[in-house]
């Protein structure tokens, strides 16, 4: 599985990019770099989840005010300076779903599909590619976003347990318990796939 | 259920059209405007100058229905003191001619001063339209003058042998009744004040005025009256009082 470079970084590259936290936290306006280093892959962590593009760069906009303003308050934990966005970015993007601004939204390609039934050991025909595309729909939140942050967007679990604050174990075995929860619909699903077939119009 | 929306192969954004969309200047703007303390954004200054007009409007108009408030209040207050001491005419002693009786004259000038206060100086009868009543329980004796009278007079000159042979204080409408008075004697020597309960110049009072003969200024003030209803303070009567008719 692919590694996200710019999440692993070096323990020097990680001191490196601590000197710049320490810097903008004296003056505001230093924390330029960070933004420039981070803003595309907080925006497409978002845009990820999200359909609207506008709103995807207003939301990506107000994560980092927040981290701006709260940049006094960030404590270096040996991890990289994203995880703390990506944690602004989460909370952000929650709370505009909360303020119905936007439309919880599931962006996947084919080959992940099929990555994830072949996972799952189903035959990759069209027919369990819609039946997933509606588990996915079924699927509980916090279990959805252990998927996508696996599957769809291929982060390490390190990566994932420091964005969602728990550690790479713990994150490796709520990955698992998602991806049985998902299967176990999956397989109860076949009763509806008549139904299923008609709610995606195939 | 959740509405959730699934995106099949949505076309990727690439990175020049991301980089495109950062502005890190306006964060740095956003970020100083929020640094600004509240009370010096113009936003502030909107919402407390609205408060204050908002303020400064209520205040004026709750003082507005107090001091309306407050009239009916001395009055009722005024009412009640009166009764509490039951001022057993003090006429004991009374001697408007004595000159020795300074602290009666003291006396008379604090009461005075306190009648001040509250009413303001008494007003001449003609001057004083009758009182409108103060509730709709009240409104059937509008039509009947609210104003005293001894025999008949209600000010002006007045003869001791008149108002001795009938010293009750009354009203046109017979359901109002005197309940107490003051009586301020400014004889030819000294004055007095006295606090009567009852509608009645006292006995006494008429023995005394009739030593002292004419010229005496008689004002009653303070005529407390009551109906079955309410209470009212009428206006004071001033009379000149001369030894015969």
């Amino acid at each position: 599985m692919a590694v996200n470079p710019m999440y692993h970084q070096s323990s020097q590259r990680i001191e490196e990019e601590l000197v710049l936290v320490r810097e903008a936290q004296r003056d505001p306006a230093q924390f330029g770099p960070l933004y420039r280093k981070y803003h595309e892959q907080i925006f497409r962590y978002i845009y990820q989840r999200m359909d609207d593009q506008d709103l995807a760069f207003d939301v990506t906009s107000q994560v980092f005010l927040k981290a701006l303003n709260n940049i006094h308050r960030f404590e270096y934990r040996g991890v990289p300076f994203s995880s703390w966005l990506y944690r602004i970015a989460k909370s952000e993007l929650y709370q505009s779903f909360r303020d119905k601004k936007a439309q919880r939204t599931v962006n996947v390609e084919n080959v992940h599909l099929f990555q994830m039934i072949d996972e799952m050991e189903e035959d990759d025909r069209e027919e369990n590619k819609q039946k997933l595309l509606h588990c996915l729909k079924l699927v509980k939140e916090k279990d959805l976003q252990l998927i996508e942050m696996r599957f769809f967007e291929k982060r390490s679990f390190k990566e994932i347990g420091d964005i969602l604050d728990i550690t790479e174990n713990n994150a490796k075995v709520k990955a698992f318990r998602a991806i049985e929860k998902l299967k176990t619909l999956f397989n109860s699903t076949k009763i509806n796939y008549g139904n299923t077939e008609n709610q995606f119009g195939s | 259920m959740e509405t959730r929306k699934i995106n099949l192969d949505r076309k990727p954004l690439d990175t020049e059209q991301i980089q495109s969309k950062q502005n890190f200047q306006h964060i740095l703007s956003q970020y100083k405007y929020s640094q600004i303390p509240v009370w010096k954004k113009p936003l502030f200054y909107g919402v407390i100058g609205l408060s204050s007009i908002a303020l400064v409007l209520t205040i004026g108009a709750i003082n507005f229905d107090n001091k309306e408030a407050t009239n009916v209040e001395i009055v009722s207050s005024k009412t009640t003191q009166q009764k509490l001491p039951a001022t057993k005419i003090a006429v004991a002693g009374f001697s408007p001619t004595s000159k020795s009786k300074k602290p009666a004259k003291a006396q008379k000038v604090k009461e005075i001063k306190v009648r001040e206060m509250n009413y303001s100086l008494p007003m001449s009868h003609a001057d004083i339209a009758p009182p409108s009543a103060t509730t709709d329980a009240q409104a059937p004796q509008k039509k009947k003058s609210k104003l005293p009278s001894i025999g008949g007079l209600q000010e002006g000159v007045i003869s001791i042998d008149k108002l001795c042979s009938d010293p009750t204080i009354r009203f046109e409408d017979e359901n109002l009744k005197v309940v107490s008075f003051k009586l301020l004697l400014t004889g030819n020597n000294d004055g007095i004040s006295l606090n009567i309960q009852g509608d009645k110049i006292p006995t006494n009072v008429c023995e005394a005025l009739k030593k002292e003969g004419n010229g005496q200024l008689m004002f009653i003030t303070d005529i407390i009256s009551e109906s079955s209803t309410s209470k009212y303070v009428s206006p004071a009567m001033n009379f000149q009082i001369i030894a015969s008719n």
